[in-house]
């Protein structure tokens, strides 16, 4: 509501073509199953860690637009980068831990 | 198709990785075009409009009404990111560079979950996973100043 308000009430519009309109709807749903995604994965995974992906995700339209756009790859983005793979590699080997800890705990029960 | 909550987990954090991840790549697309930069106002209104539909027409289509609590806990939620996009450009317009805000804001954001997720959900989490999440906290500060 807020953006259709401001849209409308810029003084020089600019007006909305077909394919800006379909990025943003592409784009959009994108956001929308991310957040869907994002909510069912704290039903049973750590709040945390979800959170910390959807802002890791931040590195993937960065990789793309160097890929596509051929921006530059400064030094401190190639430490961000691979410090985000690190991340991802040990918070996927934590959980893959966690559940095998789980398991056996359950196993030892019964 | 019986897929255990490890597997549906791990495909979900791909799920999210990339999709919110790639759902701001619009704007970047629309700078490679030359558009003006007014442009952004009308692409977010039908980038908004096109996630709230993606979410509610199939809870129109099932019927689903939302409870009272779930509606205000999605408002409480909705004003905060207001406020915390507000309070975000109303720093970088008082001339904070960007260098300071988008790490404090982001890292900020991630530390706040983090301790609710210590402190009210009380989860657990293998150290290996905390060291994910602490080297992620760098990556993402990294990531927003470089």
């Amino acid at each position: 509501m807020i953006m259709l308000v401001r849209s409308l009430t810029l003084s020089n519009r600019v007006p909305l073509t077909w394919p800006v309109s379909a990025i943003a709807v592409v784009f959009g749903i994108c956001a929308a199953v991310a957040y869907l995604a994002f909510q069912r994965s704290i039903e049973f995974g750590n709040i945390t860690v979800g959170w910390l992906v959807m802002n890791l995700s931040a590195g993937v339209p960065a990789l793309v637009s160097i890929w596509l756009y051929s921006e530059k790859l400064s030094a401190l983005k190639i430490v961000a980068f691979g410090l985000a793979l690190l991340s991802l590699f040990c918070l996927f080997q934590g959980n893959r831990l966690e559940a095998g800890e789980k398991t056996a705990a359950q196993k030892a029960d019964s | 198709v019986n897929i255990s909550n490890k597997t549906l987990w791990l495909l979900l954090m791909l799920v999210i990785l990339l999709t919110n991840g790639m759902s701001a790549f619009g704007l970047r697309v629309l700078s490679g075009w030359g558009l003006p930069p007014n442009i952004k106002f009308p692409y977010l209104t039908v980038w908004f409009t096109a996630g709230f539909a993606c979410i509610g027409i199939p809870l129109l289509l099932r019927g689903v009404k939302a409870a009272r609590n779930a509606a205000g806990w999605g408002a409480l939620t909705a004003i905060l990111s207001i406020g915390g996009q507000v309070a975000m450009a109303n720093a970088l317009n008082s001339g904070l560079p960007g260098n300071i805000v988008f790490p404090v804001t982001v890292g900020g954001s991630i530390l706040v979950v983090a301790i609710a997720g210590k402190f009210f959900f009380a989860e657990k989490m293998h150290p290996l996973s905390w060291a994910g999440v602490a080297i992620g906290f760098v990556a993402v500060i990294l990531l927003s100043v470089s």
